[in-house]
């Protein structure tokens, strides 16, 4: 008898959606859907606004990653002006995404995944929480909270306030930063850095005691897409987008993100808000393809900083040719961190900072253009068309967390597959494929740009339609 | 009325926090109050406004002696006071909402133990880009003079604080 076991919703990701698990006859695992249940509708309503509003419209799409749509869509408007913004403004703009990785990723270890990696699965629901970190484990609780604050605080200190801040615009950015703020920004740093070392030691020791889960968790071949250096460096905000297969082979390099429609297609979901782009030329099953840190720590050659430059050669030892294992976002995200601190550190010396050159003027050049940056999740596309006006007729937002659907269906059925035996759903199985979904850190606000939320409900289905077990939440 | 302990203990810094959305009516209770206190300028009262309470502010939370919480609240008396937070937090923390009872909890994290109190500002109604409603204005305005009675303000603020409406 057929079954659909829902597990929703799933709890500490950004946003809300529910998983449901298909089982065959026989009760094995047949397919395990990741659905988004929030319609948020951007890419329609903001048709016939003027594409210089795009940057503070579609930064409100979410309150995690603004910045990542803030820079994203800004540099859409470089495009239709037909600018190159000035080197102080690009380096001001790769700053706040840096400190918009680090912020978010600390969010996502710290408070979000912490509490089932270093407590363990089995701990009691009331105490895996980051009150239950706080008690077991007070000085990563604390720095990771001090960190976090410390990313918001670089944006506040750029764009005047920390979330949605009004800054960067098309042709540039509005200010620059202070050398006093500067110098009082990276008097934080050694102890900022210490605090993601000892989260990534502490990990490490997570990695080990469970080598096994590691391994299999989420562990399948993909390609992946991201940005990088021209050299091969990690890169966030600007560089070529480059897609590898699981070998490491590069597929495509220097994609012209104006021709992403060519190697990219979207697949909407028939239940689900939430689109499923894959690569064209390999088809919907083999075209699936993963963003975010471990596609970008796997595309790059080297972080670029020391620090991080070690932990990124001891990380790709965890693969073969790439490493496939997704249980292994986490460590990313924080070899991430480190490698944006690193950077940050960089920058915040670099007097350009103080300039107040930031602007390159022009007006409306072309009439469609595509803009792509890193976003703490992934790679994000904004696409615009505008009239003569300036005003948009088209709009279409490729969103990481949405590229990474296909693999996080996968991820889900892997880890049902193991551990569901189709007949007692135990709460440690619901948390580990609630952590499948949480190891891509999927920013469900981003992913759905639509408007209102539906009730969230669990449902078991049989094979006849009859719901046989029902709990709802919230 | 307020605990008549506060004076004694209100020792500087002050962290006076409002909480809430400014855009959606009764919501923007805890904003209008801590705009005002802000305007005292007083250099022993901080004043923060936010969206709503985040584990990071637990940093800024345990660096005061004092803390005052302004929010809205349904349900919440006509004549607002000050209720005090105590005891151990009981709920999980979610990234998008703390509690203060969270955030005290959160403070001993930094080794700091300052007192919490919060006030709730009467709230009814929540529309987009509507103004307080008449009952949230009275307990703002409540709010205002509670406020400027227990705060170690000098000299006392003027005239007393009447809402006139937002400049958005």
């Amino acid at each position: 008898m057929s079954k659909t076991i829902t597990i929703e919703p799933v709890t500490r990701i950004e946003g809300h959606a529910k998983i449901t698990l298909h089982l065959d006859d026989a009760g094995k695992i047949a397919d395990a859907r990741f659905h988004v249940a929030e319609f948020r509708g951007f890419e329609k309503f903001c048709e016939g606004r003027p594409f210089a509003e795009m940057p503070g419209l579609t930064s409100r799409i979410c309150g995690i990653c603004p910045i990542s749509h803030l820079l994203a869509s800004a540099k859409t408007g470089d495009a239709l002006l037909a600018v190159t913004i000035p080197p102080a403004a690009a380096k001001l703009r790769r700053l706040m995404n840096l400190a918009q990785i680090v912020q978010s990723h600390a969010l996502s270890f710290f408070h979000l995944s912490a509490p089932d990696l270093l407590l363990g699965w089995e701990t009691p629901a009331e105490k895996r929480n980051l009150f239950g970190l706080i008690e077991a484990e007070p000085e990563i609780a604390r720095g990771g909270i001090r960190l976090r604050q410390f990313g918001q605080q670089v944006i506040e200190a750029l764009g005047g306030k920390k979330i949605h801040p009004a800054w960067a615009v098309p042709g540039g950015v509005r200010e620059g930063l202070s050398k006093e703020a500067s110098t009082a920004l990276a008097a934080e740093l050694p102890e900022r850095i210490a605090t993601v070392q000892t989260a990534i030691g502490r990990l490490k020791r997570v990695l080990d005691e469970q080598a096994d889960e590691v391994e299999q968790f989420g562990a399948f071949p993909s390609l992946f897409l991201g940005l990088v250096a021209p050299d091969g460096t990690w890169e966030c905000y600007d560089g070529d987008l480059r897609l590898i297969d699981g070998s490491g082979t590069v597929l495509v390099k220097n994609i012209d993100p104006l021709q992403y429609a060519d190697h990219f297609a979207e697949r909407v979901e028939p239940d689900s808000y939430l689109k499923s782009p894959y690569y064209r030329a390999k088809g919907l099953v083999d075209g699936m393809y993963r963003v975010g840190p471990l596609a970008r720590l796997n595309i790059c050659e080297r972080m670029g900083t020391p620090l991080a430059d070690a932990e990124h050669r001891e990380f790709r030892q965890r693969g073969s040719s790439t490493v496939q294992s997704s249980f292994l976002y986490h460590h990313a995200r924080l070899i991430e961190i480190l490698g944006g601190l690193e950077r940050i550190g960089e920058l915040l010396n670099d007097p350009d900072l103080q300039s107040t050159d930031l602007r390159a003027e022009a007006g409306v050049n072309r009439r469609e253009a595509v803009g792509v940056s890193e976003a703490p999740r992934g790679t994000l596309f904004h696409h615009y068309r505008i009239g003569g006006d300036g005003k948009l007729t088209y709009v279409n937002l490729l969103i990481a967390t949405g590229q990474n659907n296909l693999a996080m269906n996968r991820t889900v059925a892997g880890l049902a597959r193991r551990h569901l035996d189709g007949k007692t759903i135990t709460e440690p199985l619901l948390n580990r494929i609630e952590a499948g979904i949480r190891a891509f850190d999927p920013c469900l606000s981003c992913s759905t740009h639509a408007l209102g939320q539906m009730p969230l409900l669990v449902q078991l289905v049989d094979a006849q339609g009859q719901v046989v077990d029902e709990r709802r939440r919230g | 009325m307020h605990e008549p302990g506060l004076m004694q203990t209100a020792l500087p810094p002050v962290l006076v926090i409002g909480v809430g959305n400014d855009l959606r009516g009764d919501d923007a209770a805890g904003w209008i109050v801590a705009e005002q206190v802000a305007n005292w300028n007083h250099p022993g009262v901080r004043v923060l406004r936010v969206r709503q309470l985040l584990p990071e502010h637990s940093v800024e939370i345990a660096a005061a002696a004092t803390v005052i919480v302004v929010d809205a609240a349904v349900g919440g008396s006509d004549t607002p006071t000050l209720q005090s937070v105590s005891g151990p937090a009981s709920e999980a923390l979610l990234s998008h909402s703390t509690s203060p009872s969270a955030l005290l909890a959160l403070g001993r994290l930094h080794d700091r133990t300052p007192a919490i109190w919060t006030i709730g500002i009467p709230a009814e109604a929540f529309e987009f880009g509507a103004s307080p409603s008449p009952r949230c204005i009275a307990g703002i305005e409540a709010a205002v003079r509670l406020l400027a009675g227990i705060l170690p303000v000098h000299p006392p603020p003027g005239a007393a604080f009447a809402f006139t409406g937002r400049n958005h």
